[in-house]
């Protein structure tokens, strides 16, 4: 029925369309459907407009209960014109429905939209913007539309007007809102109550009821590429595509900025992690002419700074820059910016003066052990100047403190501090200064390297272990002392000599270095004078220890320990803390090198793993560090029996000769027994440590600390004893001689480990290997033969 | 991956206290026991070490553990 109806219905609107269509007011129907959009609301008011009903009016009425009684009964229908129709219905008051029919479809009202806004484009009547108020008015001037034929034709004009104005104010919407005019808003809002369409502050209304309203709504009335939401500036700035205000810095002002920073880090008081910090950008190396690895020794400078900031102190004063003169500590770190300038500049007096500068940080001893110091550094070799210049340089690439250029006399004998003060600079970051300073002095310093190159070998390992313990705050001096050693070393020492035998080397090589030593008359008397000045110090610095090497080497020869780097910081500081007298015992100064070893590894850990060089020089450091502390004893003592632990186990991993080891053997410094360093197996082992580890490890399933061992050691002891003994209570109960495997077994039962759930066999299978497992479960083979044969 | 412990040595810890003789392969045996006492140990370290949050054994861990475990082992 209903459906009858409806089709009826349906038709019944299609006939009265088209009866209507041509019926209709000159308006264009876009305009008409333009209204439909807001149909609903302007329905009511066409049905409420007080009609002198046509013909066709009363039709339309007609069709519109019936509308309602189809859409009553059942939903929208199928077709097109029912749908319009359902549409209609839904509404609230269809006042014309045919009329909208057409219209209300999406085609339809775009095409009116399309068609009303090229209309509407000329016409700019100012009308209240207020969504419903357009709305509004667009249903009414579909409406007048439509009743433009009618009685309603009066309120054509209006309407007419009507969606133009909304039109403009959409198109207007489109525009870029620049400015809310609260006044044009008030309007709109009183406007929006009322239904005068006439109230026009289009301008600014527009603009403001463009802005509040959603532009979505009304892109729907203009059909525009803009975007939509353009209006909605103010709230979504930061959605707005706008290409951000960045300014491109040019390269020339990006350099002179940079020129100006270095200018600032000179004059400023920065700190030296600043400094270093600024130092190692990136910048540096479009200033840097020959220092191609600035940025990586800024870097580790940086550490340095950090580390050497205990001890320099924050003046620094450009007059400082060229002007060092052991001036205090305050020589200023900032000077890396400066130093570092200048040593682009310039170079070799400038790298001196920063090295001077670092040095300056430990005026204390600097003045004793200047003396003996940079003159027997100085003495190594012609090229020692370079070398230094070159381990200054490097110190300034490494340790970007060196402040100053100081004047060249200056700095050999604070070559030998500046190291000192970084001493505090880790190992590694030494280790990576030594490989950059390497490479900077190479890309420096042309000339030393050049010499150096060309120089035997013992001098250019002098030279570079100069370097290298410079930078790794070794001091020149040390690192003279310690190139001496190792070249020393490296020439002659390579196997790991006894103690006996490393200290006739070491006297052989001590004796090779006072000729060096000797070269200067300063030296000579220096040291033998610093050497006394040295020892009250020497608890105190680690460049007493570094000079009392130096001193040790020239004045005691002592064993081993000038032999090498390393045995030389050691004996320093022996020295300086036990022996202020020529003619160390080699107790001493083993025990001095044991703490000194034993306090490197202790600080750093594998120096064994390290190579010779890097291994004395990380001592030196790590020495400096120990005795930096305070009580060099205390700090000696924990890592050595840390670090005999370790050596005991591993006796030929050691790079360290011989003696170093004995030194590390002997503990403490009451403890004087230069251990022969042989693969003495651990007395007490009850298996292998790389058995026990290893399984241990495995079961363990998570990270394990390899010192482990000696506690698994001790149980594992105590559990063999209890092992024999039982099983030789158990052998003995079967009245037995000989321990077989059944007593074993009733052993793990009795333990635990068998249990009815988890016999014998089963654990042979899951524990032991093949060939063990074999021997111990017979297994059947082909033949009828057993294996393993079972003479039962 | 699995290791042999030298079954010399083990013949000589059994045989520590007189001159008993080992019979066949009895050491193998004791090497599974041995085995079976470390993966024990290693155990109740593991634990332990998970009770202090660290991922690591350490001495002390071992330490703990190993009074109870060579009671708990008595035969």
């Amino acid at each position: 029925m209903d459906s009858v109806e409806e089709d009826v219905s349906a038709r019944v609107l299609l006939r009265n369309v088209l009866h209507s269509e041509p019926a209709r007011s000159p308006v264009t129907r876009s305009v008409a459907r333009n209204a439909t959009v807001s149909l609903v609301r302007r329905s009511s008011r066409v049905r409420n407009t007080p009609g002198n009903e046509s013909p066709q009016v009363a039709l339309r009425k007609k069709l519109k209960q019936k509308l309602h009684e189809s859409a009553t009964q059942s939903p929208l229908p199928p077709s097109k014109r029912p749908r319009s129709q359902g549409r209609a219905v839904k509404t609230p008051a269809v006042a014309s429905s045919s009329l909208y029919d057409e219209d209300i479809t999406p085609r339809g009202l775009l095409r009116g939209i399309i068609q009303t806004e090229a209309e509407a484009s000329l016409l700019l009547s100012g009308q209240p913007a207020v969504p419903e108020a357009n709305q509004q008015i667009v249903e009414t001037s579909l409406h007048s539309n439509r009743q433009s034929e009618g009685p309603s034709g009066l309120e054509l004009p209006d309407l007419v007007t009507e969606p133009l104005s909304t039109v403009i104010r959409g198109m207007s919407r489109r525009r870029p809102p620049p400015t809310f005019n609260v006044s044009a808003f008030e309007r709109q809002l009183d406007q929006q109550t009322g239904e005068e369409e006439n109230d026009v502050t289009q301008e600014n209304t527009e603009e403001t009821v463009e802005q509040d309203l959603s532009a979505g709504c009304k892109s729907v009335l203009s059909l525009t590429l803009k975007t939509p939401f353009m209006n909605v500036q103010s709230e979504r700035v930061g959605l707005r595509r706008k290409a951000a205000t960045r300014r491109q810095p040019s390269v020339d002002a990006f350099d002179e900025a940079v020129q100006k920073r270095f200018e600032r880090h000179c004059n400023q008081d920065y700190t030296v992690v600043q400094d270093g910090k600024t130092l190692g950008d990136s910048d540096w190396q479009k200033f840097t002419l020959g220092l191609s690895n600035v940025t990586m020794p800024d870097l580790t400078t940086d550490i340095v700074m950090s580390n050497t900031e205990l001890y320099l102190q924050p003046t620094v004063s450009a007059s400082v820059l060229k002007d060092d003169d052991d001036g205090p500590p305050e020589v200023g770190r900032c000077e890396d910016g400066k130093a570092y300038e200048t040593n682009r500049m310039g170079g070799e007096h400038q790298e001196e003066q920063v090295v001077d500068d670092f040095q300056d940080k430990l005026n204390e001893h600097l003045s004793k052990v200047c003396e003996t110091e940079p003159e027997p550094f100085q003495e190594m070799e012609d090229p020692e100047t370079v070398s230094q210049i070159q381990e200054e340089k490097e110190g300034l690439d490494v340790i970007p403190s060196s402040q100053e250029n100081e004047p060249v006399s200056l700095s050999p004998e604070e070559l030998p501090f500046a190291p000192t003060q970084a001493m505090t600079e880790p190992v590694p970051q030494i280790q990576e200064h030594e490989g950059k300073v390497s490479d900077i002095q190479e890309s420096e310093v042309e000339k030393s390297e050049m010499r150096e190159s060309e120089e035997e070998l013992p001098s250019q390992v002098l030279e570079r272990i100069t370097r290298r313990a410079y930078h790794s705050e070794g001091g020149a001096v040390v690192a003279g002392i310690t190139a001496r050693g190792r070249s020393t070393k490296s020439l002659g020492a390579e196997q790991y000599p006894t103690g006996k035998e490393l200290q006739s080397f070491t006297n052989a090589s001590a004796a090779e270095e006072l000729p060096h030593l000797h070269e200067e008359p300063n030296i000579s008397p220096a040291s033998a004078s610093t050497s006394p000045t040295m020892k009250p110090y020497l608890s105190e610095m680690h460049q007493t220890s570094l000079a009392e090497v130096q001193v040790d080497e020239v004045e005691d020869h002592t064993e081993g320990n000038t032999s090498k780097p390393f045995e030389m910081h050691q004996t320093s500081l022996a020295e300086v803390q036990d022996d202020e007298v020529k003619g160390v015992t080699q107790g001493d100064n083993s025990m001095s090198e044991d703490e000194n070893i034993v306090t490197s590894p202790g600080h750093h850990s594998p120096t064994p793993d390290l190579p010779a060089d890097e291994e004395e020089q990380q001592e030196e450091d790590d020495e400096e560090d120990a005795h930096s502390e305070g009580s060099e004893e205390l700090s000696m003592q924990t890592p050595a029996f840390i670090r005999q632990r370790k050596e005991v186990p591993t006796p030929g991993t050691l790079r360290t000769p011989t003696v170093l080891k004995v030194l590390n053997t002997g503990p403490a410094p009451k403890v004087v027994k230069p251990r022969p360093r042989q693969k003495t197996r651990p007395a007490s082992h009850v298996l292998p440590k790389s058995y026990v580890m290893s399984v241990f490890k495995h079961f363990a399933k998570t990270k394990v600390a390899s010192d482990v061992y000696p506690v698994i050691n001790e149980i594992l002891q105590k559990y063999f004893d209890r092992l024999a003994d039982d099983l030789e209570a158990y052998s003995a109960h079967a009245k037995r001689k000989t321990i077989e495997i059944e007593d074993v077994e009733l052993l793990m039962r009795r333990q635990g480990f068998v249990t009815d759930s988890a016999p014998v066999n089963v654990l042979i299978e899951k524990f032991l290997p093949l060939e063990y497992r074999k021997l111990l479960i017979p297994v059947a083979t082909s033949g009828n033969k057993v294996i393993p044969n079972q003479r039962r | 991956m699995s290791k042999k412990a030298p079954r010399a040595v083990l013949k000589s810890h059994m045989r520590k206290k007189s001159d008993i003789r080992v019979g066949k392969n009895a050491d193998l045996m004791v090497q599974l026991n041995l085995l079976l006492v470390l993966h024990r140990l290693a155990e109740e370290s593991r634990l332990k070490a998970f009770e202090e949050k660290t991922a690591t054994i350490k001495v002390h861990h071992v330490k703990a553990v190993a009074k109870k475990l060579l009671k708990s082992t008595r035969g």
